[in-house]
């Protein structure tokens, strides 16, 4: 297929009236999501994963995809009205959103926020669609001892990325990887580390310990905080004049350029990319001094490299099967759960699922774009709604999504588990993206890892005979020596300012 | 608590759990098909690696200091955390005996009320209502099985 008649088929499928429906559900969830505190869009994806078993896989795929990206959008309104991050990724928007609000220009910088998400968010799918298939068939090349260690490499780099300790995120690694290790090994029918449980021979269900780390866990954190009722700021009027809006046009391209090629890398998340669109704005500005005052480039900068990043996020995930983030590795789970593996064979054998989703982010940027500036007054009353009101019916949707998955108590019991241990992961300090990617990824790993031995007839030497598996185990080693030698330097950084 | 004493024992949890995959996997190492690896070889090593990382961890625990405080629970929202916790253990504990829909009428009820403040009557009415609806949307509109307890739904 020539890339016209492949564009024309993603839209096609994107726009059948029950896909859009789902499109339409997926981003007005998504931006509930990043504008309620206390939720993001790891939970948002796990809670609902299991509902949309009951859809069709494209449906399914649209609706949850929708709510990582939609997430993204949501996230500025709280960040700007109330100076709380919806999500991490909105975390620089406060240093101009709030002072910005504060001087009474709240609805300026909410459109430019979500200006600035539709124009990188977009832009960002451009190169989704233009990057992701070639790359899919370079995976083509690739062996199963390649794809083991491009699979370990996306995790040292993820592992090197996350948290203050490289031994802390191997912990978090090792422990995922354990997880997914209970239950009857799929290749011998060997039943491991089962204790004689019925429940643990059958497994511990990742999407449950992956709602019970975020959902869980974020509620017994934000109840230890007591997190109150917040303050609104007035929104004010919208739209910024057009003099503002083409000064910020170089703003929403360069931070698609930072959001979208970061994107790409595993381990960097939307929040990495928003803190370096903002210091990259900062630092091309002629008045830096202004920056944290309230400036607009200070909210256009973060904003479009968290889209962009989500968008450049789905080409390793398109193409390899490799999510780069948390949430991204829990979306795989929902490809998984459908019987789809992403890759370079879904290209071919599921072109319906590929450009479907991919168009249907074209179209949910559009309606995010309807739903965040016309809406915005709607999604203001709703940051209004006490914690202590909300906190039960996170609880509630969390469990209902636990339980649903293979009507089983033990999987309640799973979740609440995993909530405890995401609560003490951040008390510790301890990263949770090794643990979930882990948790995802570990059933593949395994099999590539013994498939690449039995191919070899018990060699190890497979993972060393091709020139790219050199490469990759070299860029292996890298990774976790420089991250290492980061690591001491900061240290030694903070000792000497001691 | 100290932040490291806390973290002492979370490293000691950890070897614990390293070690224990790690002798675990000894009886099923070989166990396999054909030329392969056996069942037990990837979380015998992973289970390895776990105790040697938790150890290291251990190891820079012992020669650094935190007077920093380590406290569960214990921010503003001290009486939230625990009613939170319990309740929902007891929430999950009880809801093969009750149902769905009792269970979270009953666990709103006590979110609501003890740890929102909310009065009785509000919290009664906000847990009955998400109770039906919650029901009806999943059991009635998406199909999904949900316990239904000796009350029957």
């Amino acid at each position: 297929m020539g890339i016209l008649s492949t564009i024309a088929y993603a839209f096609q499928v994107a726009l059948t009236p029950e896909n859009l429906l789902w499109c339409a559900i997926g981003v007005t969830l998504g931006t509930l999501v990043g504008v309620l505190p206390g939720v993001g869009p790891t939970s948002g994806i796990a809670m609902l994963l299991p509902v949309t078993t009951l859809l069709p896989p494209v449906s399914g795929i649209i609706m949850l995809a929708g709510i990582y990206y939609g997430s993204q959008y949501g996230g500025s309104t709280t960040s700007i009205l109330v100076n709380i991050p919806g999500e991490v990724s909105s975390v620089t928007t406060c240093f101009d959103g709030y002072p910005l609000a504060k001087a009474g220009r709240a609805g300026h910088a909410l459109a430019v926020a979500a200006i600035s998400s539709f124009v990188a968010g977009t832009l960002g799918l451009v190169g989704l669609t233009f990057f992701a298939p070639p790359l899919a068939d370079l995976a083509f090349a690739l062996g199963l001892p390649e794809y083991f260690l491009l699979m370990v490499l996306a995790l040292t780099i993820v592992i090197s990325l996350a948290g203050k300790s490289l031994v802390k995120g191997l912990v978090a690694a090792c422990i995922g990887l354990l997880t997914t290790m209970v239950g009857l090994d799929t290749i011998s029918g060997a039943a491991r580390f089962s204790f004689g449980s019925m429940n643990l021979m059958s497994g511990l269900n990742f999407v449950a310990a992956s709602i019970g780390l975020f959902a869980i866990g974020e509620v017994l954190i934000n109840a230890e905080k007591g997190l109150k009722s917040v303050v609104v700021e007035k929104v004010g009027s919208l739209y910024p004049s057009l003099a503002e809006n083409i000064r910020l046009i170089p703003a929403y391209l360069r931070s698609t350029v930072v959001g979208f090629f970061l994107g790409i890398l595993p381990g960097v998340s939307p929040s990495v990319t928003s803190f370096m669109a903002y210091d990259l704005e900062k630092r091309v500005s002629k008045h830096p001094e202004r920056f944290g005052t309230g400036v607009l480039e200070g909210v256009a900068g973060p904003e479009g490299a968290n889209n962009a990043c989500t968008s450049g996020g789905f080409i390793p995930l398109m193409a390899f099967g490799i999510p780069p983030s948390p949430a991204l590795a829990v979306l795989l789970g929902a490809f998984m759960m459908y019987g789809l593996q992403p890759g370079p064979v879904m290209f071919q054998q599921r072109p319906d699922v590929v450009w479907g989703l991919i168009a249907s982010m074209y179209i949910g940027n559009v309606m995010l774009l309807i739903l965040n500036l016309p809406l915005v007054h709607l999604w203001v009353k709703l940051l209004k709604v006490p914690y202590p009101i909300l906190s039960p019916l996170i609880i509630v949707f969390s469990l209902i999504g636990a339980f649903s998955l293979r009507n089983n108590f033990f999987d309640l019991w799973t979740t609440l588990l995993f909530g405890l241990v995401g609560y003490l992961m951040k008390k510790l300090d301890f990263p949770v993206a090794p643990l979930v990617l882990c948790l995802i990824l570990g059933d593949n790993l395994e099999a590539l890892f013994r498939q690449s031995l039995t191919m070899s007839g018990g060699d190890i030497t497979v993972f060393v005979r091709s020139p790219l598996c050199i490469v990759l185990l070299v860029a292996i080693i890298l990774s976790l020596t420089m991250s290492i030698f980061q690591r001491n330097k900061i240290a030694k950084l903070a000792a000497d300012s001691d | 608590m100290s932040v490291r004493q806390a973290n002492l024992i979370a490293a000691g949890v950890v070897v614990l759990v390293g070690l224990l995959f790690t002798i675990s996997s000894v009886p099923i190492y070989t166990r396999g098909v054909g030329a392969g690896p056996g069942a037990g070889v990837f979380p015998f090593w992973i289970g390895l690696l776990l105790t040697a990382c938790s150890l290291v961890y251990l190891v820079n625990l012992f020669q650094s200091q935190s007077p920093e405080k380590f406290t569960v629970g214990a921010g503003e929202g001290k009486g939230w955390f625990v009613w939170t916790g319990l309740s929902l253990v007891a929430y999950v504990g009880l809801m093969p005996y009750l149902g769905f829909a009792l269970a979270t009428f009953l666990f709103t009820t006590v979110c609501l009320r003890v740890i929102g403040g909310y009065k009785w009557v509000f919290s009664i009415v906000f847990s009955l209502v998400t109770a039906i609806l919650c029901t009806y949307a999943f059991r009635v509109g998406l199909y999904i099985g949900l316990p239904t307890g000796f009350v029957g739904w």
